[in-house]
């Protein structure tokens, strides 16, 4: 090939850059032990927690086991949730996953210390989730519409619940963030459907609208990286669209202005997570088929904090959902789990 | 276009030719278009000044003599026809009878009352008499259309009103009935009389909104008078009537798109065609008749969104334009609204709605020789899955499969140191033994705290006001407005007095829905409808398998997959192996434009069962492949069942 040719490849490849994503790629996300058990792993693989027996849960530290969780149950099924502090781990336990089906199910929850031989019980809700180096736990109470915060260092002395305005969707599951301490973003949906992105403070209940949707067609879902707030509305009819919004939060209770920084009318999964790996979120993007219906999303995007930019990464099969582990950015697909790497 | 008049012109000339021009010895009827246009053009106007003569007619007929339209005039009548009416003449020679006797058909002039027609005195020769349009149509109607004469005086206006009143709207269900409907309507001499009515109908509401806008002021009493038999044809017909003939006479000349309004439309504009089925739109439109809500959805789409909010379940929905497409693809047999969002465990609904679909309570009631259980068809919004899981209750107890419902209404009498307990359902239904109003007057009344004579009513917390004197007496059950139809605390007044301590709930609903361990291999919802109403079960793994099941008779097929996959839009994944099982029934496909895909019309356990969505079936499968590594024994979930 003469230097002229390569020199027009390149020049094609460059324009092509800003719209295709070199720098991931997707592989199998195969843990040694069985797969279907695996209720975490470090991203370094030390530290591991397995479902046994279909009714313990155990540790396994640099090959230590310690069982930290049995249940009395024959069967009961399991949730690990753990962030990349490493300081505490929150326990879900469904002790009749066979015998009752129900998306809004309340569950047990325990917390303990990450690596920690045992577990203590929390309360019963469902999606627990760790804020602000671990210290704060927050989760939903499908039955009464609330959201429980417990402060683990003063445990039982600084719990603060509150209801959400939603009285007609009985599986909307409310997305909580801390900003600080006693300081929430949180979202809500009223009687006609809209959705809305609300900052709250805990301790004097009060309150400001970051950003409200106009229909009912509109969800909103938000991840925070430090001080940046990411938000992004989805359009789930037909004539899909999504507008990434960015803020910041300038500490007690001031906010910058909201920007748009991103835009598309393509059909997209109404969920968008922050990067383990940079200033960034991913959103999977559905097909470009021309069909009216949905279809599992074969297109992960990357967009740049607060800039804008974005990448795409086609993907080899479709995939149903995003979430990360640790430091590590999975996709999941029948099941089945894939990792994206850099 | 013109291909397509020229062509159409000519089938109908070849049809009628063999009707009306049967004598060797007159013109030919086959001319080009050209010739037939000149014709129509120039020479009708010759045809408006002549002598009637319908005595010749009668006279020259009782001697046997035949007569035939003039070729250049019935030419002249098929090129001014609109292809509706070409369509009709073509399919049947007798609606030429019907179009002259109602005065719908024109020449070059317009609308004309004298026809020439042609007969041969003698043998080689013929000759042209003019007679009136009533005339020719009453000499067809008493020698080859006696159907036609009797629709003539069917249609009279004394008869109309009860002609009208015996006409059915048809509903087929497969195209292959439509289209023998379609050409039963083609044949039928009271098709044209329809059509005529609906015109004029159309064309009085029309004349009736130029009078209103003050455009035609001048209105004389003959006009008003026509302006109000038309409207008053309308109100007669009533509008779903009216609306199905509407489609019938705009579509004389296409069978498919006539087709199309049973099939292709709108599922509920179709479904309210039926007046039994109006209570199934009332939950979405409270002030509006069935037939008014369709149109509305119809409009606008995206009102089914966020709709039926008394009725909980999962939000948003889809638009009503995704609806209607998987409902009509939909085989599920309902004829309920429910509310998945007050059943806590959603498998109630699932195991209802199966059992609803194939006709439990007769199968069993066959099966069993016990007495059959009324239809729980209909609940009103308070209530409103009280018919899914009455049936699922129902079922249950016939087959002695106690331990899978153990919601129970307790009543201990201290007097008397008995416990009293019963399965029971938030409902209000008279004619089932579960219902909380049945179970709590029989609890009360073999305790002996209550007069024989009262029945426990049900009323919503808000709405008991003890103050009034109509709550002071009688027997009442207080339910919360958030409960859950199985597991929730009430009170029970009885002369303004409180149970507060002898009544208590307990127990809930836990049952597996397939097998997952040893003990429930024989003892799962699957296998209990597999045993007892003979359903037959087949696996199915492939789109291919799943259509080909889908084909056969009352065939549904039931899942179970993990709501992450399922409806990714709605449940979003945060740990490693979460699932969050719920089932589903596949009622149909749709075809995708991507052909190893289709979507499945999906009732799943948490939507409203008219609310089904279109999910793409490699969507499903990954919900169920993500239960199948979930589940302890690697179940595969999805099933086809039919009977």
């Amino acid at each position: 090939m003469v230097y002229r040719d390569r020199w027009k490849y390149f020049l094609i490849l460059l324009s092509l850059g800003h719209k295709i994503l070199f720098a991931l790629e997707v592989i199998p996300f195969l843990p040694k032990d069985k797969s279907s058990s695996l209720l975490y792993q470090s991203s370094n693989d030390q530290v591991k927690y397995i479902s046994q027996n279909q009714n313990t849960v155990s540790l396994i530290d640099n090959s230590k086991n310690t069982m930290i969780y049995q249940s009395n149950n024959e069967i009961s099924r399991f949730q690990i949730y753990a962030t990349a502090f490493q300081k505490n781990v929150l326990l879900e336990v469904d002790d009749m996953p066979f015998l009752t089906q129900n998306p809004r199910k309340n569950k047990k929850i325990f917390w303990g210390i990450f690596k920690g031989g045992s577990v203590n019980e929390l309360g019963e809700g469902a999606y627990p989730k760790l804020h602000l180096g671990d210290d704060w736990v927050s989760y939903y109470d499908f039955s009464k519409k609330s959201i429980i915060f417990h402060y683990l260092p003063l445990l039982g002395k600084n719990n603060y619940k509150i209801f959400l305005n939603n009285k007609s969707s009985p599986y909307f599951l409310p997305e909580v963030n801390f900003l600080e301490h006693e300081q929430i973003i949180y979202t809500d949906v009223n009687d006609k459907g809209e959705e809305a992105l609300i900052s709250l403070n805990l301790k004097t209940n009060n309150f400001i609208f970051l950003h409200k949707s106009t229909s009912a067609d509109k969800k909103i879902s938000h991840c925070i990286m430090d001080n940046n707030i990411v938000f992004g509305e989805f359009d789930s009819t037909s004539q899909s669209n999504f507008s990434l919004y960015h803020m910041t939060y300038n500490g007690e209770k001031s906010f910058s202005e909201k920007k748009n920084i991103f835009n598309d009318n393509g059909k997209y999964l109404p969920s968008l997570i922050c990067s383990p790996f940079d200033k960034s979120i991913f959103v999977l993007k559905r097909s470009l088929s021309k069909s009216k219906f949905a279809d599992p999303p074969t297109l992960l995007i990357n967009i740049s904090i607060p800039k804008g930019n974005s990448t795409e990464l086609s993907l080899d099969r479709p995939f149903s959902q995003l979430l990360t582990m640790d430091s590590r950015l999975l996709l999941v697909s029948g099941g089945k789990f894939y990792q994206v790497v850099k | 276009m013109f291909f397509c008049k020229s062509f159409f012109l000519h089938v109908s000339l070849f049809i009628i030719a063999q009707n009306v021009i049967a004598n060797p010895l007159l013109p030919g009827l086959f001319e080009s278009l050209d010739r037939i246009i000149k014709a129509d053009t120039e020479e009708s106007s010759d045809w408006n000044n002549v002598q009637i003569n319908d005595s010749i007619l009668l006279k020259k007929s009782r001697e046997g003599t035949s007569f035939y339209i003039a070729p250049e005039f019935l030419q002249s009548i098929l090129l001014n026809s609109t292809s509706q009416q070409a369509h009709l003449l073509k399919e049947n020679f007798c609606s030429l009878a019907d179009l002259l006797w109602l005065n719908l058909l024109r020449n070059g002039q317009g609308k004309f009352n004298a026809i020439p027609l042609l007969y041969s005195p003698g043998k080689a020769s013929y000759e042209t008499v003019w007679v009136s349009r009533e005339g020719y149509a009453k000499y067809l109607m008493n020698t080859k259309c006696k159907k036609s004469e009797e629709a003539a005086y069917l249609f009279s206006a004394k008869n109309l009103p009860n002609v009208i009143s015996q006409i059915e709207v048809p509903n087929p269900r497969e195209e292959k009935a439509c289209y023998e409907l379609f050409h039963q309507a083609l044949k039928d001499s009271k098709t044209p009389y329809l059509c005529y009515l609906v015109d004029s109908s159309a064309k009085g509401e029309l004349s009736l909104k130029m009078v209103q806008s003050n455009q035609n002021k001048d209105i004389d009493e003959s006009s008003k008078k026509i302006i109000l038999q038309s409207l008053k044809a309308k109100e007669l017909l009533g509008e779903i009537k009216y609306d199905y003939l509407q489609n019938l006479c705009g579509n004389l000349n296409n069978k498919e798109k006539f087709c199309s309004y049973f099939f292709s439309s709108d599922y509920w504009k179709k479904r309210m065609i039926q007046k039994s089925n109006e209570e199934l739109l009332k939950p979405m439109c409270t002030d509006k008749d069935g037939k008014s809500c369709a149109d509305m959805m119809n409009k606008n789409p995206s009102m089914c969104i966020w709709s039926m909010t008394n009725y909980p379940s999962l939000l948003p929905k889809v638009s009503c334009q995704e609806s209607s497409i998987a409902l009509n693809a939909s085989s599920l047999n309902f004829n309920y609204r429910d509310c998945p969002g007050r059943i806590d465990n959603s498998a109630i609904t699932n195991a209802g709605r199966i059992l609803l679909h194939f006709g439990y309570d007769k199968i069993l009631f066959a099966k069993m020789k016990k007495p059959q259980p009324p239809d729980f068809n209909w609940n009103s919004e308070m209530l409103c899955s009280a018919n899914v899981a009455t049936s699922f209750l129902d079922f249950s107890l016939k087959i002695d499969w106690e331990t899978a419902w153990e919601s129970k209404i307790c009543f201990v009498d201290r007097l008397q140191r008995k416990n009293f307990c019963s399965p029971y359902i938030i409902s209000n239904n008279e004619m089932s033994a579960f219902s909380l109003t049945n179970t709590v007057t029989e609890i009360l009344k073999k305790a002996n705290r209550m007069d024989k004579g009262y029945t426990c009513k049900t009323i919503s917390t808000k709405q008991y006001d003890n103050k009034l004197l109509k709550f002071k007496t009688g027997c009442w059950i207080l339910i919360p407005d958030q409960y859950e139809i199985t597991t929730t605390l009430l009170k029970i007044v009885v002369d303004d007095r409180e149970y507060r301590d002898v009544f208590s709930t307990q127990g809930n609903v836990k049952f597996p829905f397939t097998s997952f361990n040893t003990q429930t291999e024989y003892n799962n919802f699957q296998y209990k409808i597999e045993r007892e109403l003979d359903v037959k079960s087949s696996v199915i793994k492939t789109l291919p398998s799943a259509e080909l099941f889908l084909k056969k008779d009352q065939a549904v097929i039931n899942g179970v997959g993990c709501a992450e996959e399922l409806l990714p839009d709605h449940f979003k994944t945060f740990t490693i192996n979460q699932c969050s099982p719920i089932s589903f029934i596949i009622a149909g496909l749709v075809k995708s434009s991507n052909i190893a895909d289709a979507y499945a019309v999906v009732h799943s356990s948490i939507d409203e069962v008219a609310s089904p969505r279109l999910i793409s079936w490699k969507q499903v499968i990954f919900s169920v492949e993500a239960y199948q590594k979930y589940h302890p024994q690697l179940y595969w979930s999805l099933y086809g069942l039919s009977r």
